[in-house]
């Protein structure tokens, strides 16, 4: 049964070969699979399920006119925005973070390693508070920036930084992981064969790790467009400006707008399935991009 | 072709010394074998010499020219890495290409140039069909024909492989060694090789550099060294050995076998240690007092070019004696029978 066969992440499965020693009873295979299958069910395909129910319950007039509401469209493209922002900095961040971490030994890496995990360990709303404490009125920061004349806070800037903070440690640590197992015999090699440390790094090093690279970014995409927590302290839900979709979301729902809200969350719900269908292939990609070549 | 020059070269991780004041001369066009057991400092020597290493203190030198701090790319060096380090998402051919399209602008080849010269570096290895695989569906020997390839590539004067069959098949392994001699000969390079395996350093090199504790114990031909172990640990690094124990005056030398807790440190008050190679031992049914062993033989082992005994003298060890096919015959030695042994021929160490 492949379906009980255990799951390496990023390894070439072999032919699946039926293994008579490893196979338990058929009730227990069963039960499992049955068990993991009602769970899906309960957590996943049913709320799923409710929500296009509830968007499309009157037909695809009224959730046409949620969509094409100007709050919405402000919110999709606040969204929009934010991810443009948020990838390519994380990203960029991701291969500096992976390449000194995963390549490079040194005092300090294991805090450094420690603290790009943080963000993750912490709840998204201490996020968002960290950047009220520094930033807002009453703030370290609060004061000289409002003599400047600049908005961090209640403003999209303050919802890029907050993103920027609860997703930086996706793309990093997919790339630690890889380029930590590559080694260094490959720049070693380049190095040797004369490559400057630029060319190494962008002919060898980067493309080596570049399905690791885009799917970290795919998570990172996914992750900064769904955010609710951090972005919701900062963001103060100013309609049509500071509203992100899943801030939009949750006012519609607040203000009995159910059938708003709903067709608003199937929009994102959209934009997760894409994000899914595209990391699902850049795994393969990277589990098998050799063996299809091979054909 | 170039002599290669290591003039004290020193260094540590840490508190650990790798390389102490290591000199070393490499004749130009020679393949020589750097042999020594696993932290002797050989992968670090290599290393050093192509620059992916650091040197504490010493100089190197490629003939006349000093690359103690010249950086690794402007050595101009080919290095073999013992898992191949093939680029993984390049083809064979872009792979062997990668050297040549790194030079400046102004040293580069054409690009018709270019694959001119990998397909002739591929048809060197004897692989003209592989260009446009990826290293992923190559097996370890191609794998590791390749990289030489790549190394290839930038014409080095110095080849340096890292235990270049380490990860091979036995087979394999035996097979490309003869084969690499025979490259060899015909790229004009000084080539230098990391190895823990004697039968191979033995079988190939012009020289063998035997290292230890990160200094050298001997340098010599491989028949010069076989012949004449300057160590004792020489001699039991290039095969296997039976060691005994010297007792008594020079001209009338008693020999026991090392007691169990003699093994591994200084027998007390033996000044001498004699070895012997297992094909320098003899047997016979009737013992010589000093000079003879009795022992039980506890293995005959008959299926291949000599037939090995193993006889039990009461040491730790058991005795080594490689009889050939027809004096086994002659003889006709059975487990659980009691022979006598003496070595033939033997070299002797002074303890200490």
């Amino acid at each position: 049964m492949a379906a009980l066969a255990p799951i390496q992440p990023g390894l070439r499965a072999g032919p699946s070969v039926e293994r008579p020693a490893l196979r338990d009873p058929w009730w227990f295979r069963a039960s499992l699979l049955g068990a993991c299958a009602l769970f899906l069910i309960a957590v996943l395909a049913l709320p799923l399920a409710a929500v296009l129910v509830e968007a499309f319950r009157r037909g695809i007039g009224p959730a046409m006119k949620a969509w094409s509401d100007p709050d919405t469209k402000a919110a999709a493209w606040l969204t929009l925005r934010t991810a443009a922002w948020v990838v390519p900095l994380n990203a960029a961040f991701g291969i500096a973070a992976g390449y000194a971490l995963g390549k490079f030994r040194f005092r300090g890496r294991t805090l450094l390693i420690a603290l790009i995990d943080l963000p993750l360990s912490v709840s998204p709303v201490i996020a968002g508070m960290l950047f009220v404490l520094l930033f807002g009125a009453q703030g370290w920061f609060g004061p000289w920036l409002r003599d400047h004349g600049i908005k961090i806070l209640f403003a999209p800037t303050g919802i890029v930084l907050a993103t920027l903070f609860v997703t930086f440690p996706i793309v990093a640590r997919e790339l630690i992981a890889v380029m930590e197992a590559r080694g260094r015999d490959q720049e070693e090699a380049a190095l040797s064969l004369g490559a400057g440390a630029w060319t190494t790094f962008r002919r060898v090093t980067l493309p080596s790790a570049r399905w690791a690279l885009l799917h970290g970014i795919v998570l990172c995409n996914a992750r900064a467009m769904g955010d609710f927590g951090a972005v919701s302290v900062v963001s103060g839900h100013i309609r049509g400006e500071t509203n992100t979709l899943p801030l939009h979301i949750e006012v519609l729902y607040g203000e009995y707008q159910f059938q708003a809200a709903f067709a608003v969350a199937f929009l994102l719900i959209l934009m997760a399935v894409v994000t899914i269908v595209l990391k699902h292939w850049f795994e393969l990609r990277a589990a098998s991009g050799a063996a299809e070549e091979l054909a | 072709m170039t002599r290669i020059v290591l003039d004290k070269v020193s260094k540590a991780f840490r508190s650990n010394k790798i390389l102490s004041e290591l000199s070393l001369e490499l004749e130009s066009g020679h393949l020589v074998a750097l042999l020594g057991p696993s932290g002797s400092g050989k992968t670090t020597l290599l290393r050093s010499i192509a620059g992916l290493e650091a040197l504490d203190s010493g100089a190197i030198r490629f003939d006349q020219r000093d690359v103690t701090h010249t950086a690794a790319n402007a050595r101009g060096v080919g290095f073999v890495f013992q898992h191949y380090a093939l680029f993984e998402h390049m083809s064979v051919h872009e792979n062997i290409a990668f050297g040549l399209r790194c030079k400046p602008r102004s040293a580069r080849p054409a690009a018709a140039e270019i694959d001119a010269r990998v397909r002739e570096l591929l048809e060197l290895v004897q692989l003209p069909e592989l260009g446009s695989r990826r290293p992923d569906q190559l097996s370890g020997g191609q794998k590791q024909r390749i990289a030489l390839a790549r190394a290839l590539a930038i014409k080095p004067e110095v080849l340096l492989l890292d235990e270049p069959f380490g990860a091979l098949d036995a087979r394999v392994r035996r097979d490309l060694r003869s084969w690499l001699r025979g490259l060899h000969d015909r790229v004009s390079a000084t080539s230098l090789f990391v190895t823990h395996d004697q039968v191979e350093a033995l079988e190939i090199a012009d020289s063998i550099v035997v290292l230890r504790e990160g200094r050298i114990e001997q340098i010599g031909a491989p028949a010069e060294l076989y012949r004449a172990p300057a160590s004792f640990f020489v001699f039991q690094f290039l095969g296997e050995c039976n060691t005994f124990v010297l007792d008594g005056n020079s001209e009338h030398p008693r020999i026991r076998s090392l007691s169990a807790s003699e093994m591994g440190q200084q027998p007390a008050g033996a000044a001498w240690l004699g070895c012997a190679r297992p094909h320098d031992m003899q047997i016979s049914t009737e013992g010589v007092k000093e000079t003879g062993l009795s022992g039980v033989v506890s293995r005959v082992h008959a299926a291949g070019p000599t037939v090995r005994l193993e006889l039990n003298v009461g040491s730790a060890k058991a005795l080594l004696v490689d009889l050939s096919h027809a004096e086994f015959s002659a003889k006709m030695p059975r487990p659980g029978e009691t022979w006598f042994a003496r070595p033939r021929a033997m070299q002797t160490y002074a303890v200490g």
